[in-house]
């Protein structure tokens, strides 16, 4: 009975720390959001999803398929109901704290000396910077790091278990399966996991667990090819126009993989102390080494280079082994990894690869000068005061339409309407807003006697930044 | 996604410390067990279950086992009495009335049980020889107001063709990850048809089972339910005989959906009264469970129709009574649900090793397409002909045929 009661307090205390964990890493990561707000920052990604969820739930009409079926879903889905709220501006801030939140969460239930792990740990993780902006930049990594790193506390408990553990393999397969609909590249972890699950005497297990293994990650692939297919007429929509907004730096423009790599295990020195430990476990040390081999699989195959954040996931998956280390020694040693880790990558944050992130690190130090998406603000704050509706094209202006906030008065490109006025806008806008000719934009293209004021269907009625806003001379509605 | 919640709860569920104890309980702490076989025209069988009782693990002295006969059927117990079997088993002949059902004959053996507690077994029935132990340290271990443990069931003749595979990865599914699942959201289990041990006293003051109802047993669960008893699972299997034939097994599955229909017709009589006394959770898991399983039976065939015509055709015919929303939703479960459903069966078979059942389980669709038949076919019977019982008959399997001539 005694005995009894000390474990009913034990877990007591530790849901008291979870709770306690939770929030403050949650009010933390969102209060580092919010404050790169202020000070200028948006995350392009935060800001393409928070338009399109503008699209699908305010657009006319209002419908799924506004998302533009190229990125995959559920990050957009995650911004439906803010955006329907109007509360867009603050829902990429507050999707990645609660990631970033439950991620800790995740990493402190499989650390083995919960207590002091907790206590030292945690602050440790929070404030690394590249967790920082993971978790507060209101993109989608947050949200991929956290099902990876779920993923990759339950793959690691069936391997643990030689096999017995049937919640956690169905749980982690399922898991890997759905972080599909949120980054393409979760497919890639097939690759090398399945080695993990052939060395086995039992054939027909062999084949039970590829099945299983694999299904959901099928199903879900073939489920977004489907629909692909139902609304655009092309099942590999997505692969055809994947990449057309880039957010991430791609190989030709920017330095090497390994590059960003090396930069990656220098903030995340742990990763290097757990490897040395989980050497000697083949099936392990497949699962450990995975994320490499998918950073490496999806640069070569998507010809896209992962951002220095997604090396965060090593830094996750070092401390998941932490319980594989053999001694006391192993895991302070681990500890002051994570604090060097976290030292080096404030004094080296403007090395990082991907300048966005570089940008946020730089804002939140107070040494960044240039406010990002300045121009797009401006505009759309001068767009509010137009009465009338605008024809523009968002593919890669997507920026204005977010900070607007009224996509009911624009006409775009994912309308039908933007297709049959595309030579004529006047007849269906009062106004036009056209970028620099050498920007990409279908107005343009389509006429290129506006932006410079030779249509005389056009009046120019101001210039902001790189665009020109013309009314429609002849249109007095 | 109620089903996906409760698989994950299923799975997360492990062997329980309290049934491991079993053996641990002394001979002398037993109480009488009264074990319940309605037999009818299963002269076939009889030899198989008097060998399945003998090889329980329980002091004879304390067994008190009673297979019902029903009148007319001379043959089973001309059969039962060549084999001479000991004196701790009795025979019962139930008297000819209707309806002439399994509950009938199991009302009419409950009033002459002795046991402190009581089960029932179908004759083709191989329960795993420590059951009754295992049942009793379950009750012991159990919270006051537990009515029932529910064993599992599951197949002997799992590899013989496709029903009997799909019906084993089906029935894992049900008794491994659902029921367990159930138990930990605390919302009424549907019991099983056989394996599902009593407190005698308590069946009795619940009135036993409702000899209309062609299935007893779930509607048992719910009346348990509503006079605020528990039913709990147990960590044993009762190995059964798949039905193995189509005809059969239509028939078989027509009883049990036309029985379903028929407890949530009994029971939603008054809506508000069961809500009062089942709780919100429970109500809610009744309607899913109870209610929702004949509906979607027969709702599928018509949503497949209509989407094989659009499919084929793209007519936009069907737009206006389909708002987006509604395809959105159409559009979830027929990607996710479906899939998802396909996925649970894949790992139910994983608790009991039968890997080679897994790559079956990518054909449940056509499986579901003979529950629709079945279920159309029992929507029929529930008007024209309510209370007649489809037996389904036993000792057809290849493997039960193989036994016996071994034997």
């Amino acid at each position: 009975m005694e005995y009894q009661g000390y474990l009913q307090q034990e877990s007591k205390q530790r849901k008291t720390v979870h709770i306690l964990v939770f929030f403050s890493t949650f009010f933390f990561y969102f209060y580092m959001g919010m404050l790169a707000h202020e000070k200028g920052f948006w995350g392009a990604e935060e800001v393409y999803l928070g338009e399109k969820a503008l699209l699908a739930v305010r657009g006319e009409p209002a419908r799924f398929e506004n998302i533009g079926l190229t990125y995959p879903p559920f990050p957009f889905m995650l911004r439906f109901l803010p955006a329907s709220l109007g509360l867009h501006p603050y829902a990429g801030v507050f999707f990645s704290s609660i990631s970033g939140a439950l991620t800790i969460l995740v990493l402190i239930s499989s650390l083995k000396r919960s207590r002091i792990s907790t206590l030292i740990i945690t602050p440790v993780i929070i404030v690394n910077p590249l967790f920082i902006y993971t978790f507060s930049s209101g993109g989608s990594a947050g949200l991929f790091l956290l099902l990876l790193s779920l993923f990759t506390f339950y793959f690691k408990r069936f391997i643990e278990s030689k096999g017995e553990d049937s919640f956690a393999f169905f749980i982690s397969s399922l898991i890997l399966g759905f972080s599909f609909l949120i980054r393409y590249e979760a497919v890639f972890f097939l690759i090398p996991l399945i080695f993990t699950l052939i060395k086995d005497k039992n054939r027909w297990r062999v084949v039970s667990k590829l099945l299983i293994f694999t299904f959901p990650s099928l199903f879900l692939s073939t489920g977004w090819t489907y629909i692909n297919w139902l609304y655009k007429g092309d099942p590999f929509h997505f692969i055809h126009t994947f990449g057309l907004i880039s957010f991430e730096t791609t190989l030709k423009e920017q330095k090497s993989l390994f590059y960003s790599l090396a930069l990656a295990i220098i903030l995340f020195p742990s990763y290097l102390v757990s490897l040395y430990h989980v050497a000697r476990q083949q099936n392990l040390l497949i699962l450990f080494l995975s994320p490499l081999a998918v950073a490496l699989t999806s640069t070569l195959l998507l010809d896209n280079m992962v951002s220095t954040s997604y090396f965060c996931l090593l830094g996750s998956v070092s401390l998941i082994f932490e319980s594989n280390l053999g001694s006391n020694a192993s895991r302070y040693l681990l500890v002051l990894a994570m604090i060097a880790g976290a030292l080096i990558g404030y004094t080296l944050s403007d090395r990082t690869t991907w300048g966005e992130e570089r940008d946020f690190i730089k804002t939140l130090i107070g040494t960044q000068k240039e406010e990002r998406f300045k121009e797009e603000k401006e505009l759309a704050n001068y767009l509010k005061s137009l009465q009338g509706k605008i024809f523009f094209d968002d593919t890669y202006d997507y920026a204005v339409v977010f900070f607007h906030g009224d996509p009911k008065s624009f006409v775009l490109p994912y309308q039908m309407e933007f297709g049959f006025y595309l030579k004529a806008p006047f007849f269906i806008a009062r106004y036009v807003v056209v970028p620099h000719p050498k920007y990409r934009n279908m107005i343009n293209e389509n006429n290129p006697l506006i932006f410079p004021e030779k249509d005389p269907n056009w009046e120019l009625v101001e210039k902001i930044g790189k665009w020109k806003i013309f009314a429609a001379r002849y249109r007095k509605d | 996604m109620f089903k996906l919640v409760l698989s994950l709860l299923g799975a997360k569920t492990r062997k329980r410390e309290k049934e491991a104890g079993a053996h641990q309980i002394r001979d002398s702490e037993l109480p009488d067990y009264t074990i319940l076989i309605p037999v009818y025209k299963e002269a076939r069988v009889i030899p198989h279950l008097i060998e399945s009782i003998r090889r329980i693990d329980y002091p004879k002295s304390k067994l008190d086992v009673k297979i019902l006969f029903e009148e007319d059927d001379i043959e089973t117990l001309v059969a039962a009495k060549e084999l001479k079997p000991e004196g701790f088993f009795e025979f019962i002949v139930v008297p000819h009335s209707f309806p002439k059902t399994k509950p009938k004959a199991c009302n009419w053996g409950l009033q002459f049980a002795r046991g402190k507690y009581i089960t029932i077994y179908d004759a083709e029935d191989r329960p795993e020889p420590d059951q009754l132990k295992k049942a009793i340290s379950t009750f012991r271990n159990s919270p006051p107001n537990t009515v029932c443990v529910q064993a599992r069931l599951n197949y002997y003749n799992k590899y013989e063709n496709f029903l009997t595979r799909m019906f084993t990865l089906e029935y894992s599914y049900w008794f491994d990850y659902i029921l367990p699942g159930l138990e930990l959201l605390g919302v009424p289990i549907p019991l099983g048809g056989t394996s599902n041990h009593f407190v005698t006293e308590r069946l009795k003051e619940i009135g036993g089972w409702d000899p209309f109802n062609v299935t007893e047993d779930a509607d048992l669960g719910v009346r348990a339910a509503r006079l605020g008893y528990t039913v709990r699972t147990l960590d044993s299997t009762t190995y059964e005989e798949a039905t193995s034939r189509l005809k059969n097994w239509i028939n078989q599955r027509t009883r049990w959906i036309k029985g379903y229909m028929q407890t949530y017709a009994v029971h939603m009589r008054n809506p508000f009264r069961l809500i009062r006394e089942i709780g919100l959770k429970s109500f809610i898991g009744f309607q899913l469970f109870i209610g929702g399983t004949p509906f979607v039976f027969l709702v599928n065939p018509v949503l497949w129709i209509l989407y094989i015509v659009w499919l084929l055709t793209q007519t936009r015919v069907l737009e206006p009574i389909f708002p987006p929303w509604v395809l959105y939703f159409s559009l979830l479960n027929l990607l996710i649900g479906n899939s998802m459903i396909v996925f649970m069966n894949m790992i139910a078979v994983w608790r009991r090793k039968l890997y080679r059942l897994t790559p079956w389980a990518l054909l449940s669709p056509f499986y579901w397409i003979l529950h629709s038949i079945a279920a159309w076919n029992a929507q029929i019977q529930l008007v024209s002909n309510p209370f007649y019982w489809e037996k389904t008959p036993h000792g057809i399997s290849r493997i039960f045929t193989a036994r016996k001539q071994t034997t």
